[in-house]
């Protein structure tokens, strides 16, 4: 049975003829341990695909179904990661974690407390930076400490909100090997947004893209048959990546250049006018 | 260093300016004075009364000085006169308790109460007083408004509520908090005994200082982080808990710069109210200076008011030290050991 699946879910924002559409007949079906990555260009309804999912927002039409449950509001069981990391800046790592373990598993002893968010800082190698804060630490850990705290609370999917997008290049390709590290070893459920074709193909097992808005939905999918573990130097040469990436950038390009025709279509032309030269009398 | 430097160098040359326009001031009122005396003395009296009073007055007798704006060695001159008194009044105090120990000691056991100084206070006991008076006017300003900033906060229907009463109590000048506060307070306290002038003291302060403090606490738990409230709603927090463990830590930055605000117009008001409430303190010590109106009370006036500047800006040092200490946006976590320094190569510069 599907893990989660979205049923004809539409999302508009604004009333009357301030209405715009975001998504549109997203249908989505997510199996358990499977990696999904949703890629999309900037602005298009890929955050609010998320918040639909977390149940921080709620749709329209159509259902979010959690193992065949209607999603009524956010809650542990999908644990999120945020694009600015969502951490709270007066508390260090071990308590930002802690805290969030706590609540999740609130029969646990402080021992099994401590000893679980260790443990999964340790998984994120940031067991040196366990008393720092937040503004201590580079904008990598702080995504890092994001994502020990959402796989402590044992969810049944992972939703990452384009976790990497504002980390810098080096960084960004370390928290992938490390992402696809801890992945391999858990078997998490994950839902995972993006802007980068490469990072998909690194990381998923299907790579879904979502359409232009407005009323974006989702495109075809394409199975990512690459054996893992996958290593990011390697793939470089593997025939089934190089495929993959051509095929998935040119159907975005496309896309995106009929978009532009299309609001080329919309504009209106200007009349060629010119000003008359003012007399003074 | 060369900075340092600087700034030192300066910071000295504008005081020596200061100093310099001071004593030219001092003498161009002094010899104005000096002439008016004489001069009304001519009218009234007659020419020999003047010419006495001349001589007097430039034979330096202190008695027979005019009254106008002391010059700023005259002032250094009542500093250290008002050190050294306060250097003899603990004495006086110690002596006097030594001497009373024993009889202390029998009345105690008797069940009777111990006799206790009475001596004048000097000028560091009056420092101290106003202290006191602006601690417990503080922690008032704090009990009231933190937690009607939070409830203000919280609810945009109480925030209707109150706002009118908020807006329209927050501009009302101190003497007039001191007359409400005196009017309810000499009611209710009827005992002789009792200390109405400190209790009077510092619920008007607190009420005339407690407003930015509770402005300011609105705001910062009005204006959580969005990210900081989805944290919450992840962890499906309860109400009372998303309070205690992310709404007040995120608004405790803003929370502590009202509390900045409302400890420098603590003491900025507490000095006028002292002086109307006939309290003990800095303000009823420059009240009793100038009801004495001699030469000497003048430059005791100028001392309180050195004194009173200094102070007031190392309390706002030590709240902004705090302050740095609570923010959570610095990279560096600021030490007491920080503190302390900072405040010493600020108080240098």
């Amino acid at each position: 049975m599907a893990l989660l699946e979205l049923k004809n879910v539409n999302k508009s924002y604004g009333i009357g003829a301030e209405k715009t559409e975001i998504l549109k007949d997203i249908n989505l079906t997510v199996n358990e341990g499977e990696f999904i990555c949703i890629i999309g260009f900037s602005g298009m309804g890929k955050t609010t695909l998320i918040n639909l999912i977390e149940g921080l927002i709620f749709p329209d039409q159509g259902e979010v179904l959690l193992e065949g449950e209607k999603v009524t509001g956010p809650g542990p069981d999908r644990s999120i990661v945020f694009q600015n990391y969502s951490l709270l800046p007066w508390l260090n790592v071990k308590k930002n974690v802690g805290m969030a373990v706590r609540e999740v598993f609130p029969k646990w002893t402080k021992q099994e407390v401590d000893k679980h968010t260790e443990d999964y800082v340790e998984k994120v190698n940031l067991t040196p930076a366990l008393e720092k804060r937040p503004a201590e630490l580079s904008g990598g850990m702080r995504q890092r400490v994001s994502v020990a705290r959402a796989l402590s609370l044992a969810p049944k999917v992972m939703l990452l909100d384009e976790p990497l997008s504002a980390l810098d290049a080096l960084t960004r390709s370390n928290l992938q090997n490390e992402i696809t590290k801890i992945w391999e070893a858990d078997k998490k459920t994950v839902v995972m947004i993006t802007n980068s074709v490469d990072e998909g193909l690194i990381l998923a097992d299907r790579i879904i893209p979502l359409t232009l808005g407005p009323g974006a939905t989702l495109g075809p999918e394409y199975k990512v048959n690459i054996p893992r573990p996958r290593d990011k130097n390697d793939l470089d040469h593997n025939e089934e990546y190089k495929r993959l990436r051509t095929e998935i950038t040119k159907y975005m390009i496309e896309m995106n250049q009929e978009m532009k025709q299309k609001s080329n279509m919309d504009k209106f032309k200007l009349p060629d006018l010119k000003p008359k030269a003012l007399k003074i009398a | 260093m060369k900075n340092t430097l600087k700034t030192v160098g300066l910071s000295l040359s504008a005081i020596i300016a200061f100093l310099l326009l001071w004593t030219a001031t001092s003498k161009v009122l002094y010899t104005k004075a000096v002439n008016t005396t004489i001069e009304k003395i001519r009218v009234t009296q007659s020419e020999e009364a003047a010419l006495e009073t001349k001589r007097r007055i430039e034979s330096r007798d202190p008695s027979s000085q005019p009254n106008s704006l002391p010059s700023p060695q005259y002032v250094w001159k009542t500093a250290k006169l008002l050190v050294k008194d306060a250097a003899e009044v603990i004495q006086d105090k110690r002596a006097f308790r030594k001497k009373m120990a024993k009889t202390n000691e029998k009345l105690k056991a008797q069940g009777k109460k111990a006799i206790i100084y009475t001596g004048r206070p000097s000028f560091l006991d009056q420092i101290v007083t106003s202290l006191e008076n602006i601690l417990w006017g503080v922690i008032l300003a704090m009990c009231i408004s933190i937690p009607i900033g939070i409830l203000t906060g919280l609810s945009k229907n109480f925030k209707t509520a109150t706002n009118w009463f908020v807006q329209i109590f927050k501009p009302i000048s101190p003497v007039v908090w001191f007359l409400l506060v005196q009017m309810i307070v000499n009611t209710i306290m009827t005992d002789p005994e009792g200390n109405n002038a400190f209790v009077i003291t510092f619920i008007s302060v607190g009420l005339c200082a407690m407003w930015a403090t509770l402005v300011n606490t609105s705001v910062g738990v009005s204006s959580v982080d969005e990210n900081y409230l989805n944290v919450a709603k992840v962890l499906r927090l309860g109400v009372g808990k998303k309070i205690v463990k992310v709404v007040l830590p995120a608004a405790v930055p803003l929370i502590f710069t009202g509390l900045r605000i409302t400890v420098s117009v603590s003491w900025m008001v507490l000095i006028a109210v002292e002086w109307l409430s006939q309290s003990p303190g800095l303000g009823g010590f420059v009240r009793e200076e100038f009801q004495n109106g001699s030469s000497s009370s003048n430059a005791k006036i100028m001392v309180a008011m050195f004194v009173i500047g200094i102070i007031g800006f190392l309390l706002d040092k030590l709240m902004a030290s705090i302050q740095g200490l609570v923010s959570f946006e610095d990279r560096q976590k600021t030490t007491p050991f920080m503190v302390v320094k900072n405040l010493f190569i600020k108080k240098a510069a």
